[in-house]
C-alpha cells in the first residue's frame, strides 16, 4: 500500500541501534518512484472530463494527495532526524568524524557536514574579541584551571600552547591546563581523576 | 505542555509513527479508484459496504467523503474506556497502542463520535498511572524491566527523563557536578565498536 516503504524508512531510523545508521538509498530511490507514479495518476485525472457516475475519481485523487504529502513528510523527517544527529555528533565528537560514521554518510551529508563545520568555526572566531571564543570548551563550569588526568589510551606527544611537551602513554598520570584537554577527556582519551 | 510540544512537529518521528496506526473505515457506496487499498477488491474499484483498517493519515482524506463512516479504534471503544476506567495501571499500553495517548489525540481531532469522551478518558489514564510511574522511575535503577515494557512511548519518556533527573540531582548532591566525562556519544560509538569486534573474533 501507498507509504509503507516511507515508513518503513522511518522505522528502521527509530529502531537502530547503531548511533548513525546508513543513508538507506534504495529505499529513498523507491519511495520517489511511487511518488512519481500517484503524480502521474493525478495528473491524468485532471486531464480527463469528470463525470459523478462513470469518472468519479474525487476521492481517488484526494487519497493520493494525501500518500504523496505523507511521502514527503517522511523522507524530509528522515533527512532532517540525521542531520539533528550529525550536528549533535559535531558538538560531542569534534570536528573529525571517526571513520565508521563517516562511511554511513550520504555525499549531501558530507558537504552538509563541512558546511556546518566551517560556519561554527567562523562563528566562534567572530564572538568573544580578537582571539574568538572556543564554544566547546568549558560545557560544564570550571572548578580549576588545573586538573589531574589518567590516560586511557596510547596517545603520542601533546604539545601544549605554553610549548611544554606531554608523552601521554597509557595509564600514565599528568596535571594539566583544563582547557587543553578538555575535549580529550570528552574523546575518551584521557580520564578525569576527581580527588573530592 | 513542553513535552507535547518539542514532541509533535512536522519532522518528528514519533508524530510521524502514531499517525500510522490504523483505524476502521468503511464505505457505503462503491468508490472508483482507490481498489489498491483493498487486496481483495476486483479492479479498481472499491465495492459498497467494504471495511478496511487505514492509516490514521489516509483516513484523514477521506472521511468526510460521502457515504464514508468511520469508527473508533477498538482502544478508544467504549468496553475499553471500562476497562481502563475500572484500573488503568495493570493494562500493558504497549501491547495495546505503543502510542496510546498521541494517537488517541489525533483520533479526537478528527470528530468521531464520543471525541469528548476520549480526551477525558486520556487524561484519566495518565492521572492514574502517573503516580506509580514516577515512584518507579525515581527508585528504579535498571530501565530495562517488566514495568517499563508495558508503559506507552511517553510514558516511558517521562521515565527516562525522571530517572536522568533524579541522577543528577544525587551527583549534585555529592557535589561531584565539576568532573569531566566522556562525552555520551563517544561512549555509545566506542561500545559498539568494541561489541562488534568481539563479534568478529
Amino acid at each position: 500500500m501507498w507509504g509503507d516503504k516511507a515508513i518503513e524508512l522511518i522505522k528502521e531510523l527509530e529502531r537502530s541501534s547503531e548511533l548513525f545508521p546508513p543513508f538507506d538509498d534504495d529505499k529513498v530511490r523507491l519511495i520517489l518512484e511511487e511518488c512519481r507514479v500517484l503524480n502521474q495518476f493525478i495528473e491524468d485525472a485532471m486531464s480527463s472530463t469528470f463525470d459523478p457516475e462513470t469518472n468519479n475519481y474525487l476521492a481517488g485523487v484526494k487519497a493520493r494527495t494525501a500518500a504523496l504529502e505523507r511521502n514527503k513528510r517522511c523522507l524530509l523527517a528522515y533527512q532532517w532526524n540525521r542531520l539533528q544527529t550529525l550536528k549533535k555528533m559535531r558538538w560531542e565528537f569534534g570536528s573529525i568524524l571517526p571513520p565508521e560514521i563517516k562511511a554511513n554518510m550520504s555525499e549531501t551529508e558530507v558537504q552538509w557536514c563541512t558546511k556546518y563545520s566551517k560556519a561554527l568555526a567562523n562563528y566562534m572566531k567572530n564572538i568573544g574579541g580578537r582571539n574568538g571564543l572556543n564554544l566547546m570548551l568549558d560545557m560544564q563550569p570550571p572548578k580549576d584551571l588545573y586538573i589531574e588526568v589518567r590516560c586511557l589510551k596510547e596517545y603520542g606527544k601533546l604539545e601544549l600552547d605554553s610549548g611544554e611537551v606531554f608523552n601521554l602513554s597509557e595509564n600514565s598520570q599528568h596535571y594539566m591546563p583544563r582547557s587543553q584537554v578538555e575535549n580529550l577527556i570528552r574523546l575518551g582519551v584521557l580520564e578525569h581523576i576527581n580527588w573530592s | 505542555m513542553s513535552l507535547f510540544r518539542k514532541r509533535n512537529h512536522y519532522f518528528s518521528l514519533t508524530d510521524v509513527l502514531s499517525s500510522q496506526e490504523r483505524v476502521p473505515i468503511t464505505f457505503q457506496v462503491a468508490v472508483g479508484y482507490l481498489g489498491e487499498l483493498d487486496a481483495s477488491a476486483e479492479g479498481n474499484i472499491l465495492a459498497a459496504g467494504t471495511t478496511l483498517e487505514l492509516p490514521y493519515w489516509l483516513v484523514t482524506s477521506l472521511y468526510q467523503e460521502d457515504g464514508v463512516g468511520i469508527d473508533l479504534p477498538k482502544q478508544y471503544k467504549q468496553a475499553w474506556r471500562d476497562i481502563l476506567a475500572a484500573d488503568a495501571k495493570v493494562v500493558n499500553l504497549q501491547r495495546l497502542c505503543k502510542y496510546f495517548y498521541e494517537f488517541g489525540k489525533l483520533v479526537s481531532l478528527i470528530r468521531v463520535r464520543d471525541h469528548q469522551d476520549i480526551i477525558d478518558l486520556l487524561i484519566q489514564t495518565l492521572v492514574d498511572r502517573h503516580r506509580e510511574l514516577t515512584n518507579w522511575a525515581v527508585h528504579a535503577i535498571k530501565q530495562e524491566n517488566e514495568f517499563f515494557e508495558k508503559l506507552d512511548d511517553i510514558e516511558q519518556e517521562l521515565s527516562r527523563r525522571a530517572t536522568s533527573a533524579e541522577l543528577n540531582l544525587s551527583n549534585w548532591l555529592q557535589s561531584d557536578c565539576g568532573q569531566i566525562r566522556k562525552a555520551e556519544m563517544v561512549q555509545a560509538h566506542d561500545r559498539l565498536v568494541s561489541s562488534s569486534r568481539t563479534f568478529n573474533t
